[in-house]
């Protein structure tokens, strides 16, 4: 994802593109996870 | 606890393959993935203390008695026999008796990976090594469960020369996300929840529509969830050093049928094509009949049952099919000229999708026409 950002943007913009996608994604994960009753994975018991 | 259907939703597994990864590094080189190796093993026989002792038989035997008569045709094929028949076993028992008997955990990719073994060695191809590199090779945890069903020479590669690179982290932990997203986000919400909610709701009110949709949420889901499962691996595999071969790519856009089963679980239809379909060919120079029996043992692979015989039968038909309208493109120039535009292009796909699709509701109906119980 990184190096595929680099080849349209600048480093430290890509660099902060890439955090916050994986940011993104691993929010999402957690809270649906929970959502769909599959969190023992991540040891959450909410 | 229950891991074998979906081994990376335990949080024990999730657990074990960290400890795993950090053992692979701290440790001295030397007995590193030694170290990795007896855990692993300590951790199946922990969860699955019967399926480990048969799969610890199975690895000493396939170790030790091809070497005995120095891999000769016969000691070969005792081995093959003796796995392909444990695992023949096992799928009919837990075919037939479901409630009553379980499958020794990746006891299906594990026989796999001793037959490819086996094979090499009789083919001479295998680099020299140890009985613990070979325990290393079988008992890798990433791949242990749900596959890829990776091959030995690589892995050995791997395990002499691996080294922590910075790309390979972020790889691993980038695939290790991606695969998480595959099974929470796509195949647990989008399509287990919001696409089966919306089929539900159109059930009363277009029926045609729903029939045609169900299919789709079913592939799908596999399709999501499988990769997933397979990106996990090859995640926790590359954050060790090791590089796993890909499972799947992109299936759903393949433009002919022979191509989709070269792009749908990689690890198998490579293996069976090594180590069925071109001996097969090799020994009765006959294409289609080879195409037929491979397909048909990866239909059984997936479950011991008449069902998926026909399955595999649908499936080598379709290749048939494709390899027959092959010759008539030759033949034909104004086919062949069709057969090369966008559009021609994009129908191939949308045909694909919908064969692969809709074989389980074609079996189906072929086993009800002929009145069997399905």
């Amino acid at each position: 994802m990184y190096r595929f950002l680099l080849k349209k943007l600048n480093p430290p913009l890509a660099k902060v593109l890439v955090s916050l996608w994986y940011a993104f994604l691993i929010i999402l994960i957690i809270l649906l996870s929970v959502y769909v009753d599959k969190a023992d994975f991540l040891y959450l018991h909410l | 606890m229950h891991i074998s259907s979906s081994p990376y939703l335990s949080p024990y597994v999730i657990f074990i393959l960290v400890l795993l990864v950090c053992i692979s590094w701290v440790f001295p080189k030397k007995i590193a993935m030694s170290g990795v190796m007896v855990l692993s093993i300590a951790f199946l026989g922990y969860y699955a203390t019967d399926s480990l002792l048969i799969l610890l038989t199975l690895s000493v035997a396939s170790y030790l008695i091809p070497r005995q008569y120095s891999f000769k045709t016969q000691s070969i094929l005792v081995i093959i026999l003796i796995v392909s028949g444990v695992l023949v076993v096992y799928k009919i028992a837990t075919t037939v008796h479901a409630s009553k008997y379980i499958m020794p955990l990746g006891l299906s990719f594990y026989s796999f990976r001793i037959i490819h073994y086996v094979f090499e060695g009789y083919k001479q191809k295998l680099p020299k090594h140890t009985f613990r590199d070979y325990l290393t090779y079988l008992f890798f945890l990433p791949t242990f469960i749900v596959g890829p069903i990776h091959r030995f020479q690589p892995f050995y590669d791997d395990l002499k020369k691996r080294d922590i690179k910075n790309l390979n982290i972020s790889y691993g932990l980038e695939r290790i996300l991606y695969g998480y997203a595959k099974i929470i986000i796509i195949a647990a919400y989008l399509i287990e929840i919001k696409f089966l909610d919306y089929i539900q709701h159109i059930k009363t009110t277009n029926h045609y529509l729903y029939i045609y949709l169900s299919p789709f949420a079913y592939w799908f889901n596999l399709y999501f969830q499988f990769s997933g499962y397979s990106d996990i691996a090859i995640g926790f595999s590359r954050l060790m050093g090791f590089k796993i071969m890909e499972n799947f790519n992109y299936p759903f856009l393949a433009k002919n049928i022979s191509e989709f089963w070269q792009r749908w679980h990689i690890s198998l239809s490579t293996w069976i094509k090594d180590y069925v379909y071109i001996p097969l060919v090799s020994l009765t120079r006959k294409p289609f009949l080879s195409i037929l029996v491979s397909l048909v043992i990866f239909g059984l692979w997936h479950e011991f049952s008449f069902n998926y015989i026909v399955w595999g039968m649908y499936h080598a038909l379709g290749i048939a099919i494709w390899h027959k309208f092959q010759y008539i493109k030759v033949k034909y120039m104004a086919i062949d000229r069709l057969a090369s535009t966008k559009i021609f292009y994009l129908f191939s796909v949308l045909l694909t999708l919908h064969f692969v699709v809709f074989s389980f509701k074609i079996r189906t109906l072929f086993l009800q026409l002929l009145h069997l119980n399905y």
